[in-house]
């Protein structure tokens, strides 16, 4: 019933705009998001990575227009204390796996920022993966 | 006092659902981790960016919500002063019971203006504290936690190592829970609302 609702919503929303929703959906990277931040700060960015291939993807590289710098990160809690550490190995996704960026988390750091980003800006990401496959997509930036 | 660590670690397994759920009826179970029974706060005395001290002993009347963290912290930190914020939405005009207080533990880079600034972006009644190396030998000893900067490599420059919990300190001064990292901005509502009128 879900489905054929989504179904239904896409062809009433057919149109002009259809290409676009079709490549949307396509986009293995779903819920990007940054938090504002100051020009020359760092932010982090979020996303889920959804693998929908039969392969297992490495997510092998990632950058931003947008900044100096990225790195992934992950958040650790021992013993009561928060560290937060570069991650070294590369994510790698089973199919029909997700890699989840989430804070307290792993994260994407975003270092140097080239300028001031607001709520409703976008950060631009591309990250590259093992498949040869170079994705650009824009994360949302929320209020801090 | 007892070591707040090894209160820590004695009720982490527990979620703090009964504990408080018994004198208060009406109001939902607490998802915090509960100290019981509740010893009074460590001191905690750290100029503000104006130079007049906040006390914590002066408090008193205040619930006060305490996280130690620093603004280079790009991942859970404003991840919780953000749930704070919407925390506080939530409880309306009775947040105003409560102190929300956030205390860099990274003298180096940031200043006592750095951390208020910080803190205030996520709202304007949030204070912002930035202790002192001679403040942070003193938390060390009397909250029972040590920071260590933490050469990560990493193009942000160092990390600091900071406690991941924020402290709810009840309106006699009483450390009463903590909240871990990710607790939801509505549950940190619904247990505030324990401690205010
Ligand atoms: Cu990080």
């Amino acid at each position: 019933m879900k489905k054929l609702l989504v179904i239904a919503a896409l062809f009433i929303g057919a149109g002009t705009v259809s290409c676009v929703r079709v490549d949307r959906e396509a986009s293995p990277v779903r819920g990007a998001w940054a938090r504002a931040a100051d020009s020359a700060a760092t932010t982090a960015a979020y996303f889920t990575y959804v693998n929908r291939d039969t392969i297992t993807v490495e997510i092998t590289s990632w950058s931003s227009p947008d900044a100096a710098s990225v790195e992934l990160h992950q958040t650790m809690v021992m013993d009561g204390m928060a560290h937060m550490l570069p991650t070294t190995a590369l994510p790698v996704i089973e199919p029909g796996d997700s890699l989840v960026l989430t804070p307290g988390a792993q994260h994407l750091m975003v270092i140097g920022l080239k300028r001031r980003v607001a709520a409703g800006d976008s950060v631009t990401l591309v990250i590259a993966t093992s498949r040869g496959r170079s994705l650009r997509f824009g994360a949302q930036v929320r209020a801090p | 006092m007892m070591s707040l660590w090894r209160a820590i670690r004695i009720l982490s397994f527990a979620v703090g659902s009964t504990v408080l759920a018994a004198c208060s009826e009406k109001l939902p179970p607490l998802h915090g981790v509960v100290f019981d029974p509740a010893d009074a706060a460590p001191p905690l005395r750290i100029a503000r960016v104006n130079g007049t001290p906040f006390d914590l002993a002066a408090e008193k009347g205040h619930v006060v919500l305490l996280y130690f963290g620093y603004t280079h912290c790009p991942d859970i930190c404003p991840a919780t002063l953000s749930d704070w914020a919407k925390a506080k939405r939530t409880l309306g005009k009775r947040a105003e019971q409560v102190r929300f207080v956030f205390v860099s533990v990274d003298p180096e880079r940031d200043t006592p203006a750095v951390s208020a600034a910080y803190t205030t972006q996520f709202d304007s009644t949030f204070i912002g504290l930035t202790a002192t190396v001679a403040d942070l030998a003193t938390l060390a000893g009397n909250w029972h936690f040590a920071v260590m900067k933490e050469e990560t490599g990493t193009a942000n420059g160092y990390g600091m190592s900071h406690p991941a919990q924020s402290y709810v300190i009840d309106r006699e001064g009483r450390v009463q829970m903590l909240f871990p990292p990710a607790t939801r901005a509505d549950d940190i509502a619904s247990d505030l609302r324990h401690f205010i009128k």
